[in-house]
């Protein structure tokens, strides 16, 4: 019974506190869908963002790098026009003429190659002598008979070979060569950031597309050569014609697209790349870092750039001479921005798609966690609607998706029937129960009844024969033998005995029928209950040959029923005399506590009360054990009693003993007694202590 | 004693009265009984006692009172007024029974009595408590 009631408050009790669950089903289930959709979104983001710029940025940098190839070709294809207009003039017969007879008009042939020149776009065409002295040039001031036999190109010439590249010629070289070359070449450096630091401040050489083929006789002897070139320097038609053909003057946001430029050195000397205020960017030079890749290690740079005023994906490539050394750069690239914001765009868009693609993953995760707690929603509201005592409650079987849902929905309303099963028997019980109850009740009232009036009956015929017998014994008829008193004495005894199990039987029942009640009144204790007592037990006294000593002062006032607390003090005295020493001495002792309680002890001498009696002592027929003592008989009402009528005051009431030394009744009366207490029946059970001592 | 006082014992419980009786009239008291509260008060004025004993529950559970009240709180003032006079000594065990508290003090208009004695008694406390009374007269 004890294990039962206990069980589901250990239940109910934590056994780890920090293991109180503070998650929900539902919650927890699409914090992790979340997490996991939100988790690959913003990887599938990270990833599309960085492929997408890859993809933009390194598809327009290998752009470049084809376009510089295209350009190359566009140069080299410049290179070879070079190329063949020279070789025309060399095959020509005016030109055997010139290099083999004299007698050419000489004015009129000057003329005819000049023509020539300028219809293919030279700026130098000239005939050489197999010596090295020239014969003719055709650009004023034309002048003759100086020897270029130390220029390597002309060299391979006259060994026969057709030769072709781009060559540094030296200022003093185009003065020679022709009128206005030297200015055409001459540039005053540019301020750039970001160049190579220079001491140089202008640039008077030229950079030359040249060409020169060798002139044969029948006999297929070199009997001269025809050299020609183009200079590069403020030559805007090459990279402008590059442009074009890679990329057709496209424009992004009102700037080139794309630009080309030949560098001399690291000089800007034929670009499209333009400076803020719209003019061509000559003059300017390349960054170092370029520089440095490309003229001082000759390999390529292929990379982003910032090229003037913006960053371009470019593509430089050193341009060679003959001889193999690096002279100049040609440059491609490419405006960034445009491939920027096609990546941005891109990049946007998919993060756009991305987005409402997770928004979308968001909803079905909830709605996926909604609807997979939903059966365990419904099950602990039905489960809420049973405990607020709806029995009829019960779980709608068949809409299950899950086994274990199932199951669970399953055992669930087995269990509520089964409770609600037992709830009804245990009502049931519970109502037979009440119903015996009821009748003990009744009976027990009836019993007291009986019990009232039976005593009652008994008392008028003892009161009588005590009467009687103390009459007797006092010789009021005739004279008594001490033979027959001693048998009087017994027979006296044996009727108080008597009267006082009845006495004790009337006050149980009134106990018992919650006839306690009373209206407290304020009284002299000493006077009104104790002196009338001691009064009462003195014969008996005497006859135990026992003195009493009671120092409680007349002025003492309780609060309660005197008659209640006559019975009080009759019992406690009639044990001491009863249990006390023969010839020894009773005392009442007053105490005035510090809270207010009155004390009275009752003590007396004698063998006093084991241990293990004391808790007895109040119980409703408990008798004190010792055999010895039984001799003078009690009814073990008379403390039951007692307890209660100082209960009833408010008091309590307990027992200190010295086992074979003394025994003290003590008990406390409060200074005023309870409102409650004098209307209200005490509990007591019958055959408990109800007091802890 | 100069005198020999004239007792007069109301109590339906006859064995009592005939020991009561042999114990005073040893003493050398003129003992009266009576056995119900109708023939105590028909015979009362004839009897004519200088002490009346009177048990409270007989024929019915307030005879006593009723007889007191007639004595002393009755219709016949003179009566009253002779009675008032002759102490009365309550001689009952009704208080173990009745919740009711009984004045000690005599000429109370409720209960007017000089005495309360409780059953059982010994006989030398009823002689001393009679003897008490009458001195007091």
């Amino acid at each position: 019974m004890e294990r039962k009631k206990q069980a589901p408050e250990a239940l109910a009790r934590p056994v780890r506190p920090w293991a109180r669950p503070f998650l929900s089903v539902r919650w927890t289930l699409f914090t992790v869908l979340a997490l996991l959709t939100l988790g690959g979104g913003g990887m599938s983001i990270f990833l599309g963002y960085n492929l997408t710029s890859e993809a933009v940025i390194g598809e327009a940098q290998r752009r470049v790098e084809l376009d510089i190839m295209s350009a190359w070709a566009s140069y080299r294809h410049e290179l070879d026009r070079v190329s063949l207009v020279v070789k025309l003039v060399s095959q020509t017969q005016k030109t055997h003429d010139l290099l083999t007879r004299n007698v050419v008009d000489r004015d009129w042939a000057r003329s005819r190659v000049e023509d020539f020149r300028r219809q293919y776009g030279l700026d130098v065409l000239t005939i050489v002598s197999p010596d090295g002295k020239i014969v003719l040039r055709t650009r004023f001031p034309y002048r003759s008979g100086d020897n270029v036999y130390s220029d390597p190109v002309v060299q391979r010439a006259l060994k026969g070979q057709s030769s072709a590249g781009t060559v540094l010629i030296p200022a003093e070289v185009l003065d020679i060569e022709g009128q206005f070359l030297r200015d055409q070449a001459f540039m005053e450096f540019k301020e750039t950031p970001m160049a190579a630091q220079t001491n140089k401040t202008v640039e008077t050489d030229g950079m030359m597309l040249k060409a020169a083929e060798p002139v044969f006789d029948s006999s297929n002897h070199v009997i001269g050569l025809v050299y020609g070139g183009v200079l590069l320097n403020r030559n805007y038609s090459i990279p402008d014609g590059i442009r074009e053909t890679i990329f057709k003057n496209e424009k992004y946001k009102g700037k080139t697209l794309g630009t080309v430029t030949i560098f001399q050195g690291d000089l800007r000397i034929a670009t499209n790349v333009l400076n803020q205020n719209g003019t061509r960017a000559i003059g300017t030079r390349v960054s170092k870092i370029v520089r440095d890749q490309t003229l001082e290690n000759g390999l390529p740079y292929y990379d982003r750039a910032f090229v003037v005023n913006d960053w371009y994906l470019t593509a430089y490539d050193p341009i060679r001479d003959p001889d193999d050394r690096v002279i100049g750069i040609l440059y491609v690239g490419i405006l960034e921005q445009k491939f920027i914001d096609y990546k941005t765009k891109l990049t946007q868009s998919f993060v756009g798609l991305m987005g409402i693609g997770v928004l979308i993953a968001l909803v079905v995760a909830l709605s996926f966690a909604v609807w997979l707690s939903a059966p365990i929603k419904r099950l602990t509201m039905v489960a809420h609607e049973l405990s607020d005592g709806n029995f009829k409650a019960r779980v709608h079987l068949g809409r299950e998706m899950f086994k274990e849902i199932r199951r669970l929905n399953l055992t669930f309303n087995q269990m509520a029937d089964t409770v609600v099963h037992r709830g009804d028997e245990l009502a049931r019980m519970n109502a037979q129960l009440e119903r015996s109850n009821q009748e003990l009740t009744q009976l027990n009232e009836n019993y007291m009844d009986m019990l009232q009036f039976v005593t009652h009956e008994l008392k008028s015929p003892l009161a009588s024969t005590t009467f009687s017998l103390a009459a007797i014994k006092h010789g009021y008829f005739g004279a008594v033998s001490p033979e027959q008193l001693k048998v009087i004495d017994s027979v006296e005894k044996n009727v108080e005995y008597l009267n006082e199990m009845i006495l004790n039987y009337l006050n149980l029942a009134r106990i018992e029928r919650g006839e306690l009640d009373f209206t407290p009144e304020r009284f002299a204790i000493r006077t009104e209950v104790i002196d009338p007592m001691l009064e009462q037990v003195r014969r008996q006294l005497e006859a135990a040959d026992m003195t009493l000593e009671c120092d409680v002062p007349s002025g003492v006032q309780v609060e309660g029923e005197a008659t209640l607390l006559k019975i009080v003090i009759d019992n406690l005295l009639s044990n001491a005399i009863k249990y006390g020493k023969k010839g020894s001495k009773v005392t009442i002792h007053y105490e005035l506590r510090k809270d207010g309680m009155h004390r009275f002890r009752v003590h007396n001498e004698g063998r006093g009360i084991p241990e293990e009696d004391i808790r007895k002592l109040f119980k409703k027929f408990s008798r004190l054990a010792v055999s010895e003592l039984r001799a003078k008989k009690g009814t073990g009402l008379g403390l039951f009693i007692t307890h209660a009528i100082i209960q009833k005051h408010g008091g309590r009431i307990w027992v200190e003993s010295k086992e074979g030394d003394w025994t003290e009744f003590v008990f406390e009366l409060p200074p005023k007694m309870p409102k409650h207490l004098a209307t209200e029946t005490p509990t007591l059970e019958v055959g408990e202590a109800t007091e802890p001592l | 004693m100069d005198k020999k006082a004239r007792i007069y014992m109301v109590d339906d419980d006859t064995y009592l009265v005939q020991v009561v009786q042999w114990v005073f009239e040893a003493e050398g008291y003129e003992f009266f009984s009576a056995h119900c509260a109708k023939d105590a008060l028909e015979n009362v004025d004839k009897v004519n006692p200088d002490l009346i004993i009177l048990d409270v529950m007989m024929e019915d559970v307030v005879a006593g009172f009723r007889v007191l009240n007639a004595l002393r709180n009755g219709e016949d003032a003179a009566r009253n007024a002779r009675y008032a006079k002759v102490p009365i000594l309550m001689f009952t065990s009704i208080q173990q029974r009745t919740k009711m508290k009984f004045s000690q003090d005599a000429g109370t208009a409720l209960l007017p009595t000089d005495a309360f004695v409780e059953k059982p008694v010994q006989p030398k406390l009823l002689l001393e408590k009679v003897a008490e009374l009458l001195s007091k007269r």
